[in-house]
């Protein structure tokens, strides 16, 4: 019962976040400097780390079915296969994940670490909205973010897995046969699906993360546990959502 | 007489724990009013709903007869608060800090927002330090930089939460001093809440005790220390 309570509980406290966040994009202009900002940072967590994961994901993707296929001597559909699998599922879940675990978490931190030390209140002395001041900009940058992340993610995967297919013996298709493969197979609706899903990613994240940070109170030991929270129902949610999402998506016509 | 804050029969319970019990008391305007109480006795909640940033289950608060909305509405009253551990904001310089409320608000030209730092950042003898991180002060300075963000908003009452918790003499000294000259510079009342019975003495006009709840003895602090309080031990 407990459980069940919380659940809601936490669901409702999301929602209500969810909507002043969008209540407060009203002072969007003047808070471009401090999402510039978060852009910057959110940038310069995943880039890197998104580069790795895309290359390596591609490429065991192309190497395992690559391998399959040429069993059955079609191997050349190796480009539509890699293709669609990266910018319908793993690029868009991969980069959300990422994104929980590196920039979800800091965000907790960082804003758990301002309600312990009563800098949250410091603010609302000033009579300065917590929600404008800090949740706005962070969760216009994920909004941007994320989106921006999977075609990254799209690309490099889409990369990875043409080098693999062209230099592994076995399967050695090469890479105009790949990227043409992968043209035909690959639709815009595929690549909407992927950007879709990323959005409703980055909402659930920064809103999360920040919403954590915000009700955590005691002392500085609660720091630790709220970011650990915070990945967590971040990283449930995304599967969740993500099956939600695609059984959506296809229903519509889109997948 | 002038009563110019009046708290009228506040209660606050957390999870069923009475902290204010039906809580009644005015402080004069103008003056230094000192609170104090053993640790848990409700000091800092009894400052946060008159900050509102605690809402009672009851009573209300009165400005000058007014409540306290309507104070801050018709007669923009303000009031500030010196948190227990500063609560500046670590991702800020001191100087952005202190312009922090009048940048958000966007009063005035950044300009003369920063001359009007660098006047009570040097007043409070914090101006070579305006560009460090909050981080790499000292627990003094950090207070002092915190007391220069609260004189920003040009106050009408200014709340201390333990204000020389974590300082030691000369830093304490500096602080009390601080808040003596603003009660001579300015129209502005201070409540401040404490554990430290000298420094108590050295700035009270009033001093008043909270016990369970509630304050029972109150007074001038020539009076107060007539009473054989066992809180007043350290001084006897
Ligand atoms: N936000 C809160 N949630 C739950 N309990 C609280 C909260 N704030 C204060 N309390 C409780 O109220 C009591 C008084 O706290 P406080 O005003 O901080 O005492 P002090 O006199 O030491 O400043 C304490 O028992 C504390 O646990
Ligand atoms: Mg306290």
């Amino acid at each position: 019962m407990r459980g069940i309570y919380n659940f809601f509980n936490s669901v409702g406290l999301f929602l209500n976040l969810f909507w002043q966040t969008l209540c407060s994009l009203k002072f969007f202009s003047v808070s471009i400097d401090k999402i510039f900002s978060q852009l910057f940072d959110m940038g310069n967590r995943t880039l890197p780390v998104a580069a790795l994961i895309s290359l390596s994901i591609g490429a065991v993707l192309a190497l395992q079915t690559g391998i399959q296929l040429s069993e059955y001597g079609i191997q050349d559909r190796i480009g539509g296969i890699v293709g669609v699998s990266l910018c319908t599922e793993l690029a868009p879940v991969m980069a959300a994940i990422l994104m929980a675990g590196r920039v979800g978490s800091s965000i907790t931190a960082e804003i758990s670490t301002m309600s312990v030390y009563e800098e949250i209140s410091a603010l609302k002395t000033m009579d300065i909205d917590p929600i404008r001041y800090l949740v706005l900009p962070r969760f216009v940058a994920c909004l941007i973010t994320l989106p921006f992340l999977v075609i990254y993610m799209d690309l490099i995967g889409w990369l990875g897995g043409s080098f693999v297919s062209n230099l592994n013996q076995s399967i050695s298709v090469s890479f105009s046969a790949f990227y043409n493969d992968l043209s035909q197979v690959v639709t815009f609706s595929d690549i909407a699906s992927g950007l879709i899903k990323s959005v409703f990613f980055a909402i659930t994240i920064s809103i999360t993360s920040c919403l954590v940070g915000l009700t955590t109170n005691g002392g500085p030991r609660e720091i630790g546990t709220s970011v650990t929270k915070s990945v967590v129902a971040s990283f449930i949610s995304i599967l969740i959502l993500d099956y939600i999402l695609t059984r959506f998506l296809i229903l519509v016509g889109l997948l | 007489m002038n009563k110019s804050i009046e708290y009228k029969n506040i209660s606050k319970s957390f999870e069923g724990k009475v902290v204010l019990d039906n809580f009644s008391h005015s402080f004069e305007s103008g003056k230094v009013h000192v609170i104090l109480g053993k640790s848990g006795m409700g000091k800092s909640v009894l400052l946060k709903v008159l900050m509102g940033l605690i809402t009672p289950d009851n009573g209300e608060i009165l400005i000058n007869n007014k409540s306290l909305d309507l104070a801050k509405e018709i007669d923009s009253l303000k009031v500030s608060y010196v948190f227990q551990f500063s609560a500046l904001l670590n991702s800020l310089s001191v100087i952005d800090n202190i312009t922090l409320y009048l940048d958000e608000k966007n009063i005035d030209t950044k300009e003369n927002r920063l001359k009007k730092a660098y006047k009570i950042l040097s007043d409070l003898d914090l101006d070579h330090s305006a560009t460090k991180n909050p981080s790499e002060l000292s627990g003094g300075m950090r207070k002092r930089a915190a007391i220069a963000r609260s004189l920003m908003i040009e106050p009408d009452i200014l709340l201390y939460d333990e204000p020389t918790a974590e300082l030691d003499q000369i830093n304490t000294g500096i602080i009390a001093n601080i808040i003596l000259d603003l009660k001579k510079a300015k129209p502005i009342t201070q409540l401040v809440v404490t554990h430290d019975i000298s420094f108590a003495f050295a700035i009270a006009d009033t001093i008043s005790i909270l016990e369970d709840g509630l304050i029972n003895i109150s007074g001038k602090p020539e009076e107060i220390k007539e009473i054989n309080h066992p809180l007043l031990k350290p001084i006897a």
